[in-house]
C-alpha cells in the first residue's frame, strides 16, 4: 500500500522517564541500599509496561547526584530492554542546583529528548533526604524556563528529614510531593508511582485535565498505596513560572 | 459556481484495539447539489483519550453533528441572506465583521455542544464505571444531579448549576470547513491538521496554530476559554482556487516526523481518490487506515475532505512524483537515524549492560563454587565422623567381645587388677563417642541445607546465563541489524548518484 510505505519504519513515540536521585552521604547505609532495591524493582516492573505498552517506547534515564552529578547511561535515555540497574553508593553533598543544572542541559529536543517520532513530555521523579548545600533556586529558576521541564509530569520523594519545601519547589507542586519515612513504603511507592505516571502519561489529554504529579499522587492515595499521612500538606504555590528571586541572594 | 466532492472516514486506532476502548474520533460530510443551493460542509473531532474523559467518544459526535447542522445554516444565511444589507458574505471579507459572524457562529456550536452534553448527562447518568473513571469530578457531579432533582436550574438551564463544567466527561477537539459562495470558511479548537491545496498544487494550513496543543495535551471544546480560543479562518476562493481541503485528526500528523509527511499523505490520498473514484476511495480507506494507524500513531484516525476532483486529477502525476522524493529522503532519514540509534546501543548501552551481566553472573560463579566447596568440606567431614564411629563401635563390640570371652576369669583378673594390666572399656570413651551421632546429624542438617542452597543458587545461575546469552544473541542480532541499515544506505547512496548521473547525462 502506497500510502503506508514510508511508515514501515516508523517508530513509536518515546516517553522518557528522568530519575533524579539524592546518593549523598546521609544516603549511606539502609537508605541507599532501599534505594537500589526499590529501583531494581522499579526498573523491572517498567519492562513489562514497556512490553504491553505498544503506544510508547519507554526509555529511562537516572541521574545520581551528591557532589557532583552522575548519568548512569551517558549517552542518553535507553530503552528498558537495554537498561539494567546498577547499584548507586552514597557519599558526598546534596547539590541539587547541579542536578538542575545538569537536567537542564540535556532536558532538550536535539539532546536527551532526540526522537524519530516525537516524544511524549517527560515524567521527572525527584528524590531527595536531605536539604540542598547549594543555591538551588538560581538553577531552578533557570530550568523552570525550559518547556519540557514546564510540561513534564513531575513527582518528588521527601524521605526521612528532607527538605519538604525545596522538593515541593523542583517539582513545582506540594501535592506532587510524597513524603515517608518508611522505606519499604518508599520502595512500593516508587514503584508504582513510576509504573502509573507512565501509562497515564501517553494518554491525550486536554491541557486542564494533563497528568499531573498531582494526580499520580492522588491516584497513588485512592488505590490505597500511600497513606494520607505521608503525604505532604499544601504549601505555597511553588508552580509559578517567573523566576524566583531569594531576597537573601538577590 | 464549481462542483465538488466530500468525503469522511474514521477508523478505530490500534492502541484502542489493544486497549479495548472505543473509537474517540467521529467525523461527517455533506454536500448540498441543488441549483443555487451549493455547499459542502466536512469535520472531524477527536475525543480526548484521557480517563477521566469518560464520554469522549459521544463528545466528538456531538460535535460534528452540531457543527454540521451549523454550518449548514450559516451557509444557507450566506446564500440566502435576509435583506440587501445583510451580506454575510461581503462582511466575511472586511476584518471586523468577519470576526463578528465566525465569533457568532463558534459561539453558538460551542453553545449547543454544551446544551447537548448537559441533555444527556439528564438522559443518561454516569454509570458507576464512569463515576469511577471521573474521579474526584464525582464530586462536581453529584453537586450537578443535586440541583438537577431539585430543579434549581436556571431558567431552565442545566449549566449554571454545575459548580466546575461537566463538559470535560466529553471533551473533544473540533475542526470543520465549510465551503460557500467562493468561500472556505474554516474552524478549528485543538489538535489535528487542515491541509489546503490551491491551483498551482501548493499546499500550506491556513488556520493559525495553537501552541498550546503540543505532545499529547491539546485545547479542547471544553476548555473554559474556548470561547476565545477557537480559531478560525476564510479563503476567498474567486482570488485563490482550491484543489482540495482536507481535515486529518492528530492521529494522522503524529504518523510522521515533520509536517512535510502530513502534506505527503494527503497528496497520495489525493492520487488514490482520483485513481479510484470517490465510492471505492471510501472502500479503500476503510481497508488502508487501519494499518496506516497499526504502523503509524497507533490512535484513532479520521480523515475527511471537500475536493475539486476535475482539477486534482491534472495534478496526480506532480504529485506522485513528490511523493516518491519524499520517500527516497525518508528512507535515507530514518536510516540514517536507526543507524546513529544502533550504534549508540551497540557502542554504549548493550556493552554496559553485558558487562553488568557478565559481573553479576561471575559473581554467582563465584557464589556457587564457595558454596560447593564448603559443602565438599561438609561430606568429608562427614565421611571422617563416620568413619570414626564405625571404627569405634567396632572397637568397642571387639572389647566387649573380648570380655565376655573372658568373663570366666574375670573374677581373678579382678583380683588380679593391680598387676595384670588388660584393655578396658571405659565408659569415659564411650560419653566421648556417643557424641559423633550428634555431631553426624548436624553435619548431615548442613549438608542439606548446602544442597537446598546450591540448587537454588544454581537455579540463579541457570538464569542469568540464560539472560546473558539472550542479550549476547541481541547484541549479535543489532550487529547484523546496524550492517544491514549500512548495506541499504550504501545502496541507496549509488542509487542517489547514478539517477543524479543520469540526469546530468541526460
Amino acid at each position: 500500500m502506497p500510502i503506508i510505505d514510508n511508515l514501515k519504519e516508523t517508530p513509536r513515540r518515546a516517553l522518557h522517564i528522568f530519575y533524579v536521585l539524592d546518593t549523598s552521604g546521609s544516603m549511606e547505609g539502609e537508605s541507599i541500599a532501599t534505594l537500589n532495591r526499590a529501583m531494581r524493582e522499579t526498573t523491572e516492573a517498567l519492562k513489562e509496561v514497556a512490553e504491553k505498552n505498544a503506544d510508547a517506547e519507554l526509555k529511562i534515564a537516572v541521574m545520581s547526584f551528591a557532589s557532583d552529578v552522575h548519568w548512569l547511561n551517558n549517552s542518553g535515555p535507553v530503552a528498558l530492554e537495554d537498561f539494567i540497574w546498577e547499584d548507586l553508593t552514597a557519599g558526598g553533598l546534596t547539590e541539587v542546583g547541579a542536578a538542575m543544572k545538569e537536567l537542564n542541559s540535556k532536558l532538550q529536543d536535539d539532546v536527551f529528548m532526540k526522537s524519530l517520532a516525537g516524544a511524549y513530555m517527560p515524567i521527572i521523579i525527584f528524590m531527595s533526604d536531605g536539604y540542598a548545600t547549594d543555591n538551588y533556586k538560581k538553577q531552578l529558576d533557570i530550568i523552570r524556563q525550559n518547556k519540557m521541564f514546564r510540561r513534564a509530569t513531575k513527582i518528588g520523594f521527601a524521605v526521612g528529614d528532607a527538605d519538604v519545601k525545596m522538593i515541593a519547589e523542583v517539582v513545582g507542586n506540594s501535592e506532587a510531593v510524597i513524603r515517608t519515612t518508611d522505606l519499604e513504603v518508599f520502595a512500593k511507592l516508587m514503584r508504582f508511582v513510576s509504573v502509573t505516571s507512565s501509562v497515564l502519561r501517553s494518554q491525550s489529554s486536554t491541557q486542564t485535565e494533563g497528568t499531573t504529579g498531582a494526580d499520580v499522587v492522588k491516584e497513588a492515595e485512592e488505590q490505597g498505596v500511600v497513606d494520607s499521612q505521608d503525604l505532604v500538606e499544601v504549601l505555597p504555590d511553588y508552580s509559578a513560572e517567573e523566576p524566583w528571586v531569594d531576597p537573601d541572594w538577590a | 459556481m464549481k462542483k465538488y466532492d466530500v468525503f469522511h472516514k474514521t477508523v478505530r486506532g490500534a492502541s484502542h484495539i489493544g486497549r479495548g476502548t472505543p473509537c474517540e474520533d467521529a467525523s461527517t460530510s455533506f454536500a448540498s447539489v441543488q441549483e443555487n443551493e451549493k455547499y459542502y460542509i466536512a469535520a472531524v473531532a477527536d475525543g480526548h483519550g484521557d480517563p477521566a474523559c469518560v464520554r469522549s467518544g459521544a463528545g466528538a459526535q456531538k460535535a460534528v453533528d452540531i457543527a454540521l447542522d451549523c454550518l449548514r445554516i450559516f451557509a444557507e444565511a450566506v446564500l440566502h441572506p435576509d435583506t440587501e444589507l445583510d451580506s454575510i458574505k461581503e462582511d466575511l471579507f472586511l476584518a471586523r465583521k468577519r470576526e463578528q459572524h465566525m465569533k457568532q457562529l463558534t459561539d453558538t456550536i460551542l453553545s449547543r455542544w454544551s446544551q447537548a452534553i448537559y441533555a444527556d448527562l439528564i438522559n443518561n447518568p454516569l454509570t458507576d464505571a464512569e463515576l469511577q473513571a471521573v474521579g474526584n469530578s464525582a464530586a462536581d457531579y453529584y453537586y450537578w444531579l443535586k440541583a438537577a432533582d431539585s430543579n434549581l436550574f436556571e431558567e431552565g438551564n442545566p449549566q449554571t448549576c454545575a459548580s466546575k463544567k461537566l463538559e470535560h466527561f466529553y471533551g473533544t477537539t473540533l475542526m470543520a470547513a465549510l465551503l460557500v459562495d467562493d468561500m472556505l470558511i474554516l474552524l478549528h479548537q485543538g489538535d489535528g491538521r487542515c491541509d489546503v491545496f490551491y491551483q498551482d498544487g501548493s499546499v500550506d494550513q491556513p488556520i493559525p496554530w495553537d501552541d498550546r496543543c503540543q505532545g499529547n495535551v491539546t485545547t479542547s471544546l471544553c476548555d473554559a476559554d474556548a470561547a476565545v480560543s477557537v480559531r478560525t479562518c476564510v479563503i476567498d476562493l474567486s482570488e485563490k482556487p482550491i484543489l482540495a481541503c482536507y481535515l486529518g485528526s492528530d492521529g494522522v500528523e503524529d504518523s510522521f516526523r515533520n509536517m512535510e509527511g502530513t502534506h505527503v499523505f494527503y497528496r497520495k490520498l489525493s492520487c488514490k481518490l482520483i485513481a479510484h473514484g470517490l465510492p471505492n476511495f471510501l472502500n479503500y480507506l476503510e481497508q488502508t487506515l487501519p494499518e496506516f494507524s497499526t504502523e503509524g500513531s497507533r490512535d484513532d484516525i479520521s480523515v475527511a475532505g471537500i475536493v475539486d476532483l476535475d482539477a486534482l486529477s491534472s495534478h496526480t502525476a506532480e504529485f506522485q512524483e513528490i511523493a516518491e522524493a519524499y520517500d527516497r529522503k525518508e528512507k535515507i532519514y530514518v536510516l540514517q537515524y536507526k543507524q546513529e540509534e544502533y550504534r549508540k546501543r551497540l557502542n554504549e548501552d548493550m556493552p554496559r549492560k553485558l558487562d553488568i551481566l557478565r559481573r553479576q553472573l561471575d559473581a554467582l560463579f563465584n557464589e556457587l563454587t564457595d558454596l560447593q566447596t564448603k559443602k565438599e568440606q561438609c561430606e568429608n567431614t562427614l565421611h571422617r565422623l563416620r568413619q570414626e564411629y564405625t571404627a569405634f563401635e567396632s572397637d568397642t563390640e571387639k572389647l566387649k567381645q573380648e570380655q565376655d570371652d573372658a568373663f570366666p576369669k574375670f573374677a581373678i583378673e579382678e583380683a588380679c587388677r593391680n598387676i595384670i594390666n588388660i584393655p578396658q572399656y571405659h565408659p569415659a570413651d564411650a560419653v566421648q563417642f556417643e557424641k559423633k551421632p550428634q555431631e553426624t546429624q548436624e553435619y548431615i542438617a548442613k549438608q542439606e541445607f548446602l544442597l537446598q542452597q546450591i540448587a537454588t543458587l544454581q537455579k540463579n545461575v541457570d538464569k542469568a546465563q540464560q539472560e546473558y546469552q539472550a542479550y549476547k544473541s541481541k547484541y549479535k542480532q543489532a550487529q547484523e541489524a546496524l550492517r544491514a541499515i549500512e548495506t541499504a544506505l550504501e545502496e541507496l547512496s549509488a542509487r542517489e548518484e547514478s539517477d543524479r548521473k543520469d540526469e546530468d547525462n541526460g
